[in-house]
């Protein structure tokens, strides 16, 4: 049977342009090598405060900014610790009840101490001092000795924020023993001042990141949010001591963040945490978030807490504070006070409160 | 037989059926063709990095049997090619891959061309892509680990060059004048 | 009989799949090869069957043995410019597809032995965000 074997003709133009978008492609798909970092952040570290501190900016120009906002941490350092010898704090806390002139930097931070104290009903308590000099959470020590009961009560007697005497320019302890620890709010209120120091300077985009409490500033350059990741405290980093449990379980391969933050303009997002500084003894973890009731640390159903709020020293502050809650209490007192917040508990699970933009990890 | 003739087709195909037989015989040595095919590329290592880049060359054979024999036809030279192919010299583990590959491949090969819209070119890229599409998935199924598919993009790209290609050696040997054409029924 | 010398037939439809494909393979090569991080806190899965073998440090260079039906010899290995990387050092499966596979370094990135049905998958780490609290 005879066909007809003319079959449509080739479609020239089609094959053209066909042929075109081919060459287009495959040019564009060779020259494209990766993406260009728009800005390349510029971070500035130093070991301060017992921690790492970095603080980053993104032009070039702020640079030298960055540098002065660490030199401005160390300063801060040599005021407010209490292993620096004529710190502010360590004159306080030599001072034997007598009053102690210091800077108005220093009055500033212990009026939110004290207003903190009074916010959790004695929960936060920087005149723990005595206590917590009994409890050596340091990773650098190999023995390791829990203090004795007895010696706990004794030092327990000088804690109570309520008789640290604030005036304008002096500050008292007026307890016999008490000392001062600003462990637990110091990194916040140093990383507001920072924070400061960098918006006056004019720098309009920077990130501060002291040992953990990160607080962002201004916007970044190409309009997008702060991402801010919240670490896995039980799948990351090695805990302290030797009779540590080992952490790289193979019947759980969780990511090394539980989640991601995202923020706009400047805010701070801070950490308290059990597993922060800790040891193990006779199975039993001691942590370094002590009880000002107990002297002991706290017990709570509670392994971290994340904040996020316009200044530091509250996130530190509030942090502290839920943690002595414990779960059930810190989610109430978080959701009647509208403050962000993600809530780790023992058990794995994740709370969180207030409009908290969170997003968990995979 | 009743003559058909496909009428969304621009293509005038001259329809007669195929004795029995002679469809047989046909799908047989195209089997064998697939096969032998089959077995050359095995032999020619590509310097790709990424895994599972084929040529496909045994797809000629698989396309021509489309186009000659119908749907069926594609059908059985392919899975019968890849049962063989994997008694013979590939192994079992890899006949399963080929066989998730090759069967999807086949169905979307036979889709495409019942539009009546592709050529051998747009059903061959079709069948390239939806074979490596199977092949990704089962192994993503087996080894339960979803990065897999972040070879596809690379892989879409092998397809859809290496479809081409197929497509073009197969339409060379399928414009052979005397070469029947038949009904298709499904 | 003069036979007339036909031309290839190509078609609209075949250039618009082939178009369409093509490029959305391309875009998805760019996403791709940008995804995922180098994290140094990364963990290395493998998993064998579905099941979990185990995990493994990225920062750790280590040498993997997994022996199912095929033996795999899994590496953690720092590369030249001292980052850390994982690849197939050796295996005794046919094809050896996966000792070719170039080494892996990001999150997301995976090596894998089809006919052990084992799988190498880094995963986790950090490195997307800007900042980590802890």
């Amino acid at each position: 049977m005879k066909r007809d074997k003319e079959i449509i003709k080739f479609p020239k133009v089609q094959f053209a342009i066909f042929t075109v978008l081919l060459i287009f492609l495959l040019s564009d798909l060779s020259a494209c090598g990766g993406t260009v970092p728009e800005s390349e952040p510029i971070s500035k570290t130093a070991f301060l405060l017992d921690t790492m501190c970095s603080v980053t900016v993104y032009t070039k120009d702020d640079a030298r900014y960055a540098e002065e906002a660490l030199a401005l941490c160390a300063e801060y350092e040599q005021l407010l610790s209490r292993t620096v010898a004529d710190s502010d704090i360590s004159r306080i806390n030599a001072a034997n009840g007598r009053a102690v002139a210091v800077s108005q930097a220093t009055i500033e931070l212990l009026n939110k101490a004290v207003y903190y104290g009074e916010l959790s009903d004695g929960g936060f308590d920087v005149s723990i001092g005595a206590v917590s000099s009994l409890w050596d959470f340091s990773s650098a020590s190999a023995e390791r000795s829990i203090p004795d009961e007895g010696e706990i009560a004794a030092k327990l007697t000088s804690v109570n924020f309520k008789d640290i005497e604030v005036t304008e320019n002096t500050i008292r302890l007026t307890r016999p023993g008490a000392q001062l620890d600003l462990g637990g709010i110091a990194k916040g209120y140093i990383a507001d001042r920072l924070a400061a120091f960098l918006t006056e300077s004019g720098v309009k985009t920077a990130l501060i990141d002291l040992g953990g409490n990160v607080v962002t500033v201004g916007e970044k350059a190409d309009g997008t949010p702060w991402k801010v990741g919240v670490r896995n405290p039980f799948t990351f980093g090695a805990p302290v001591g030797e009779n540590s449990e080992g952490r790289e379980n193979a019947e759980d391969p969780v990511s090394t963040i539980l989640g991601t933050i995202t923020v706009s303009g400047t805010k701070s997002i801070g950490t308290s945490g059990t597993y922060e500084r800790y040891f193990m003894q006779n199975g039993v973890r001691y942590h370094h978030i002590l009880d000002p009731v107990t002297g002991f640390p706290a017990e709570t159903d509670l392994a971290g807490v994340t904040v996020v709020t316009d200044l530091s020293v509250d996130g530190e502050g509030f942090t502290t504070t839920c943690i002595l809650l414990g779960s059930v209490a810190a989610q109430q007192f978080l959701e009647e006070n509208h403050i962000q917040a993600v809530l780790l508990k023992e058990d794995g699970t994740v709370i969180t409160t207030g409009d908290i933009d969170y997003v968990t990890a995979r | 037989m009743p003559i058909r003739t496909d009428t969304k087709s621009k293509m005038r195909d001259a329809c007669t059926t195929l004795p029995p037989v002679r469809m047989l015989t046909l799908c047989a040595v195209l089997t064998a063709v697939a096969l032998v095919l089959s077995y050359l590329e095995s032999l020619i290592p590509l310097p790709v990095p990424v895994p599972g880049v084929k040529l496909g060359f045994a797809n000629i054979a698989v396309l021509s049997a489309l186009y000659l024999l119908g749907g069926r036809g594609a059908f059985a030279v392919n899975i019968i090619r890849i049962l063989l192919a994997g008694l013979m010299f590939t192994g079992f583990s890899a006949m399963l891959y080929a066989l998730a590959g090759g069967i999807l491949g086949v169905l979307v090969m036979i889709l495409l061309k019942r539009t009546g819209l592709f050529s051998v070119f747009g059903v061959s890229v079709g069948g390239a892509t939806a074979h490596i599409a199977g092949q990704l998935s089962l192994a993503v199924l087996v080894t339960h680990t979803v990065s897999i598919f972040m070879l596809l993009p690379a892989l879409l790209i092998s397809a859809v060059l290496s479809g081409l290609l197929i497509g073009f050696i197969a339409q060379l040997i399928l414009r052979t004048p005397g070469l029947k054409r038949s009904v298709h029924e499904y | 009989m003069k036979i007339k010398k036909t031309a290839l037939q190509i078609r609209t439809a075949d250039v618009i799949l082939t178009a369409a494909l093509f490029v959305g393979a391309v875009i998805g090569a760019f996403f791709a090869a940008n995804a995922g991080v180098y994290a140094d806190d990364a963990r290395v899965t493998v998993t064998v069957g579905g099941e979990l073998y185990g995990v493994y440090a990225l920062s750790e260079a280590q040498e993997i043995v997994v022996d199912k039906t095929y033996e795999n010899v899994i590496m953690i290995e720092e590369d030249s410019s001292g980052r850390m990387r994982v690849r197939m050092k050796s295996a005794d499966c046919p094809g050896q597809d996966c000792v070719h596979r170039p080494p892996i370094d990001r999150t997301g990135q995976s090596i894998v032995c089809l006919p052990n049905m084992l799988s190498v998958e880094i995963r986790g780490g950090e490195g997307d965000a800007d900042a980590y609290t802890y």
